[in-house]
């Protein structure tokens, strides 16, 4: 692959599309729980919005808030188009489904997760695997927590 | 600064590039242009057949055997420190200790120099433009005695507040710890003046060097200072080597600070003795191929001139502060009136991590991130920029060929 082709997979037009005008952002108004997700490497940190319904076993949407590069607003957007109206068992498992297809190039079979194919190139390119990681470890962390104090 | 770029004709870069193997390489297809010497030079082949030439022929260990290789290892490691003495003016070898570089110089002094005599109350005085490197050593040892650590600002423009010094410097301040050159933003501190303002009263001053190495000639006793940090790595020698130069009184009085073999005079379980200096700051076999390694970068930098090299990265630094000017959108971090040439710079609506990864895919290495600058980056209100340092073999085609890429990163994400 040359570099310009590897470039314009890396940074499809879904991708750049979606760090123009990203999904979800700027949403956390009256969130049932905000999370804080930060990169060490880069310094970017996020803010990521669950809204579950009354009992906490379901959630209704996600939102997001942050400076971010490119790739991780994107990540972010699509997590937030794609994962919404879900039970939290659901939402861990499309969580560990991303986060193996980006980190260990794990095939995604999820229907509501196709989309997330755009960061494919990611898989040959770990300087930037925690970019597209981060909003979805974010979440990852908050659903450990949060299993934690309702066990 | 010139409005006028001069032409590249003054100087041709071409032969000091040939010193340098790495840069012959192709990243994604495409020549190398190395921007990232601020985080670790590339080593000329002087450096590299330095160390070979130890391995192969010498290899032993220092101040130890009474046989030919390790008398002909021990002459070589003592030659590169006493080169090193003269390159940065100490007064003499036993002011200058090998360390792993200069975080360890610094918490050397943190923890053998402050940590023995620092009070309750007593203040440390350094700058937002540290790097973490000068900064955590000195929170670590705050905690350990009660000591405070004290700030001193950075204008907008990136250099220190000197107005902020004096009421800065009260009779509690021990020690004044600074940047010499800023890794960041490239800011060249006046620290000869820093240094006289802390003598007057009185307070230790240590400066860290790291940055300055590669683009300044150091000269300790002029600057004035009490101690001096260097990290090989970063004046175009291996990495894992560097110096402390600190004043022979000074270290004389200190403790050690690692305990082991060669920092001894004798060793029995009820009584240990200390060696002299350098020796009592330098614990177990030292790294031999990197103190000669780093001498070589010191010999190889004085066979340029480092006038000679200031000078040609003062025109770099002109043209490409000139020419990133051109990109609409971008803006300089940090434009201090003396610079060494470091520039950190943001692009509207491009983050600069995306920067690194675009650019990266035509050769062009640069550093994105906060540089280990963390406080100075958040004082600019800003989570991250993207730098471009430039080293000696860096020329003016290589800028120009920068600035079109710059342009297409920017019409690819806004």
């Amino acid at each position: 692959m040359t570099a310009s082709s590897s470039l314009d997979a890396l940074y499809q037009q879904v991708i750049l599309e979606h760090n123009r005008h990203p999904v979800g952002f700027d949403q956390l108004d009256n969130a049932s729980l905000i999370a804080q997700g930060y990169n060490p490497v880069c310094g970017d940190h996020i803010q990521l919005g669950l809204f579950l319904d009354a009992g906490g076993r379901h959630l209704q949407k996600l939102g997001f808030d942050g400076q971010s590069c490119a790739i991780c607003t994107a990540s972010a957007s699509l997590l937030c188009q794609q994962l919404h109206d879900l039970s939290i068992d659901e939402l861990k498992i499309l969580v560990n489904s991303f986060l193996g297809f980006i980190k260990h190039a794990t095939p995604l079979q999820e229907p509501s997760l196709q989309p997330l194919q755009v960061f494919a190139e990611l898989q040959r390119l770990p300087t930037r695997q925690g970019c597209a990681a981060l909003p979805w470890e974010t979440l990852q962390t908050t659903l450990q927590e949060f299993e934690v104090k309702h066990e | 600064m010139s409005a006028i770029p001069r032409s590249d004709s003054h100087f041709d870069v071409s032969a000091w590039r040939a010193d340098f193997p790495a840069l012959r390489r192709t990243v994604h297809g495409k020549p190398l242009v190395y921007f990232d010497s601020a985080a670790t030079a590339q080593r000329p082949l002087a450096v590299l057949t330095a160390m070979d030439q130890f391995y192969r022929q010498y290899n032993a260990n220092v101040h130890r055997g009474v046989h030919t290789l390790s008398g002909e290892a021990t002459d070589l490691f003592e030659q590169a420190r006493t080169r090193l003495t003269r390159h940065i003016n100490a007064d003499s070898e036993r002011e200058v200790i090998f360390t792993r570089g200069s975080t360890e110089s610094i918490n050397l002094v943190a923890q053998a120099y402050a940590r023995p005599k620092l009070q309750p109350g007593d203040q440390v005085l350094i700058s937002t433009m540290e790097h973490h490197s000068n900064i955590v050593p000195w929170q670590m040892v705050c905690e350990q005695t009660g000591a405070e650590l004290k700030i001193i600002p950075v204008l907008e423009n990136g250099e220190l507040d000197m107005q902020a010094v004096p009421q800065l410097l009260t009779e509690r301040t021990k020690i004044l710890a600074l940047v010499h050159v800023s890794n960041a933003v490239g800011t060249i501190n006046p620290v000869r003046q820093i240094c006289r303002m802390a003598r007057e009263r009185n307070i230790t001053t240590l400066l860290d060097g790291a940055q300055a190495m590669p683009h300044l000639a150091v000269d300790v006793q002029a600057i004035g200072c009490d101690f001096y940090s260097v990290s090989g790595h970063k004046m175009y020698g291996p990495t894992g080597i560097g110096l402390l130069y600190g004043r022979e009184a000074l270290l004389d009085a200190m403790p050690p600070w690692h305990g082991g073999g060669e920092m001894i005079r004798t060793v029995t379980f009820e009584k240990t003795t200390y060696n002299d200096l350098p020796a009592k700051f330098e614990a177990g076999t030292p790294n031999i191929a990197g103190a000669i390694g780093l001498g070589a970068a010191a010999a190889y930098l004085q066979s340029l001139g480092l006038e000679a090299i200031a000078e040609h990265e003062q025109h770099l630094l002109e043209h490409a502060t000139s020419q990133l000017k051109q990109v609409s959108g971008l803006r300089i971090v940090g434009e201090a009136r003396h610079k060494a040439s470091v520039i950190s710079f943001v692009i509207d609506g491009v983050h600069p991590h995306d920067l690194g990864t675009i650019v990266d895919h035509d050769g062009f290495a640069i550093r994105t991130g906060h540089h280990c600058t963390m406080p100075l980056i958040k004082r600019f209100g800003l989570p991250a920029t993207a730098r471009m340092s430039l080293g000696l073999y860096n020329s003016v085609a290589e800028i120009d060929a920068f600035i079109p890429v710059l342009k297409k990163a920017r019409a690819m994400l806004v």
